[in-house]
């Protein structure tokens, strides 16, 4: 098993003039839960059709469990689970004939996980698809990618939809199967709440760029909020990387990414939690790209 | 794989085998009925040896079932009703974002294109096959009668319905998988499929090979394949076979008609140089017409089908 | 049997809540030596936490000799308990008691006091890794 269960270099996907995903390059690790945040059209879909062959990269590569899922399908597929937005499933099946279709079009098939999976969730299988519930659909979706025994399991906004019970419900179930162990899982949202508790790993995507990437425990232990008099953030800057400042007349407020140790008695030092260093990033405007810095310095 | 095709297309074939089930019902009675009339009257016997009172049966023969055609031009309806139904639920998986599901099992989306458009195309032809039998059982008097070149026989018999089919299946799915919208490509395929089919029918075919035309003086028989032939022009014109203008021909004919003999008034017209014209494609063109109009549909019907694998497989994601 | 909660705004980290409940629940003698707790995948599928947040926990539980995974059969309460010292407690208590009397009587409500000690505890953390 490789260390990295995705690896990204430069990928980049184009439709017509417009990149739906830029020059991204990260590596997740094995074994963890990754979340993909951010906002909106900030090429989350992209990004995850691109990594389980969906669709082809205009630019870069990327490599699922060690190879490219668009050039060796055959490969890669039996090896992934992906449930799509709004996790389609055929309407007029009955649960079971979705299982069945599941065994049929797969080699590696867990028929008595499924099966023992929908029983304790207390969904029969002769019940229509149509007639679920979202949550129920989720849930069926769900152990449909299960069932294959997948070493990565890609999920594409799989609680945007439900409500908060049945996210939670949904949640829950998918960190049982990840206490099954073997199991990598990568999955998008654009609401941070509820990802904290479930993630180990996050993607930060916006304006078509990975803002950060990195374990959610350094994350939140690199982040500070720095609050103090009014000054210029310049004499932080050359040490940490200012994510976010905001001036009042008589206060500035610096959310800040520390390179080492941060101590300055000049400003009050705050522990921030993953929901504001996620906005703070958001609230950049593109210029602040750590790309474009890069070229800059 | 054919299973999960069988199965996503079950409601579809049964619909299709209940509007074919409802043409049967509509044709089969009439036809065992005609057939028995056809024996018991001697319009057989009157095609094949001729003889006195020969013209008087199968006129009568052809008056008295000329009301079976009306509901044949319905028929027309069904490669049109076959193609969308077989072509819907491949439009739904697009249209439903279903195909994103069976992309990512084990199966390589190319493998399960082919299957998905060949179980589609090859339920459509079989369906096509059982219009065709059941048509051409159904006329076998009526095409020893009168032939299968007119529209609305020739549309049903031969080769040429695969085509229709195929062309029709191939128009839905193509519209539908670029909109991902089944009603759409279903009324507007359709429309489409039926603008080309009676454009091609009205104005095309009977110029794919130049049409004879003879042109006879009157009291004497025509040429013998004009009986079973597609008609296209005939009547009244003057000798080098310019179809005489009404007005001119009711004059001759007012003129001509003094009441005297029969063979007078036949003198009177040769006279004035009334000839006989017919502008026909013989009934011996039959499998070349349909040659021809079969490889106009089938090319069509392959250049929309490779149409829709290259956008499946460029542009769908 | 101890049920673990979760109070997602406390801002103590979640594996950190964990490890205070089992402290908890062994000095109020709700968990006794040689009691099993929860699987990690039970924890997971009741409070939907990633399971290596519960690992982490477990390991910390045994790294203090509170508890001792045994292989393939989970997680148990140590019988050797480490001797907790009540004495010493009391003594630290009685001297935060006088404290907490003169900050009242200096004109400190609740929030200041809670304020002093914070940021004093951030300046010992400090100048320690200094």
């Amino acid at each position: 098993m490789s260390e990295f269960a995705l690896e990204a270099r430069g990928l980049g996907k184009r439709y017509g003039k417009k990149w739906a995903l830029r020059d991204c390059t990260l590596e997740i690790p094995t074994g963890c839960v990754a979340a993909l945040v951010g906002p909106n059209g900030a090429g989350k879909t992209t990004l995850l059709h691109l990594a389980v062959g969906l669709t082809d990269a205009t630019a870069g590569s990327v490599r699922v469990l060690g190879r490219s899922a668009w050039e060796r399908p055959e490969v890669v597929l039996p090896r992934l689970g992906f449930v799509a937005q709004e996790h389609p499933l055929y309407r007029r099946f009955r649960i079971g004939e979705m299982l069945k279709a599941g065994e049929k079009l797969n080699a590696t098939w867990d028929q008595a996980l499924a099966q023992t999976r929908l029983e304790r969730l207390g969904i029969p299988l002769d019940q229509k698809i149509g007639t679920l519930s979202g949550g129920q659909q989720a849930q069926v979706a769900l152990t449909l990618a299960l069932a294959k025994r997948p070493e990565l399991l890609v999920l594409d906004e799989p609680i945007a939809a439900l409500d908060p019970l049945a996210r939670r419900d949904f949640l829950k179930s998918l960190m049982e199967a990840v206490a099954d162990g073997g199991l990598t899982v990568l999955l998008s949202s654009h609401i941070i709440t509820d990802l904290e508790r479930v993630c180990d790993y996050m993607i930060l995507l916006s304006a078509s760029q990975v803002q950060l990437a990195a374990p959610i425990e350094d994350i939140v232990a690199e982040h500070r909020v720095l609050s103090g008099p009014r000054s210029d953030p310049s004499a932080v800057e050359r040490l940490h990387s200012v994510i976010q400042a905001s001036h009042t007349d008589r206060q500035t407020t610096l959310v800040v990414r520390a390179n080492g140790h941060l101590y300055d008695s000049r400003w009050q030092v705050d522990e921030v939690d993953l929901e504001e260093i996620v906005l703070a990033y958001l609230g950049r405007s593109p210029s602040d790209a750590p790309e474009s810095q890069e070229v800059a310095s | 794989m054919i299973w999960l095709t069988w199965r996503l297309q079950r409601l579809e074939t049964a619909l299709v085998l209940a509007a074919l089930a409802l043409a049967a019902a509509s044709l089969i009675p009439l036809g065992l009925h005609m057939a028995s009339v056809y024996s018991a009257s001697g319009v057989g016997a009157c095609l094949a040896h001729g003889g006195s009172g020969c013209g008087s049966t199968v006129d009568s023969f052809q008056h008295r079932f000329e009301h079976a055609g009306a509901i044949i031009p319905w028929l027309n309806f069904l490669p049109g009703l076959i193609a969308v139904l077989f072509a819907a639920p491949l439009i739904l998986d697009f249209e439903h974002g279903t195909f994103r599901f069976a992309w990512t099992q084990s199966v390589p989306r190319n493998r399960w294109l082919t299957v998905r458009l060949t179980v589609m195309c090859a339920a459509a032809l079989l369906a096509t096959f059982a219009l065709i039998q059941l048509m051409t059982w159904f006329r076998i008097p009526l095409d020893h009668v009168s032939g299968r070149m007119e529209p609305n026989v020739f549309d049903f018999e031969g080769i040429v319905p695969y085509a229709y089919t195929l062309f029709a299946l191939a128009l839905v799915l193509a519209i539908g998988i670029v909109t991902r919208r089944a009603v759409t490509a279903a009324a507007v395929g359709l429309i489409a499929y039926f603008a080309l089919r009676v454009g091609i029918q009205i104005w095309l075919r009977k110029d794919l090979i130049a049409p004879l035309r003879k042109v006879w003086p009157l009291g004497l028989p025509g040429p013998s394949n004009v009986d079973r032939a597609w008609s296209i022009t005939s009547g009244p014109s003057d000798a080098s076979g310019h179809l005489l203008r009404p007005t001119t021909a009711n004059h001759i004919l007012a003129l001509c008609n003094n009441g005297s003999t029969k063979q007078g008034d036949l003198a009177c017209m040769r006279a004035h140089h009334v000839f006989n014209l017919a502008v026909y494609q013989p009934a011996s063109r039959f499998w070349l017409l349909q040659g021809i109009e079969t490889a106009i549909f089938a090319a069509l019907a392959a250049a929309l089908l490779a149409t829709a694998v290259w956008w499946v497989r460029n542009r769908v994601s | 049997m101890i049920e673990f909660r979760l109070d997602q705004r406390s801002g103590v980290p979640t594996y950190l809540q964990l490890v205070q409940q089992v402290r908890q629940a062994l000095r109020l003698g709700i968990l006794q030596p040689g009691d099993q707790l929860p699987t990690v995948k039970e924890v997971v599928g009741k409070l939907a936490i990633n399971p290596n947040t519960v690992l982490k926990a477990y390991r910390e539980l045994d790294r203090e000799g509170l508890t001792e995974g045994r292989r393939g059969q989970g997680t148990f309460v140590s019988h050797d308990q480490p001797a907790a010292v009540p004495g010493d407690y009391s003594a630290l208590r009685s001297a935060l008691l006088k404290w907490i009397e003169r900050a009242r009587k200096a004109g400190l409500d609740d929030e200041s006091i809670n304020a002093l000690v914070a940021a004093t505890l951030q300046t010992v953390f400090f100048e320690k890794a200094a």
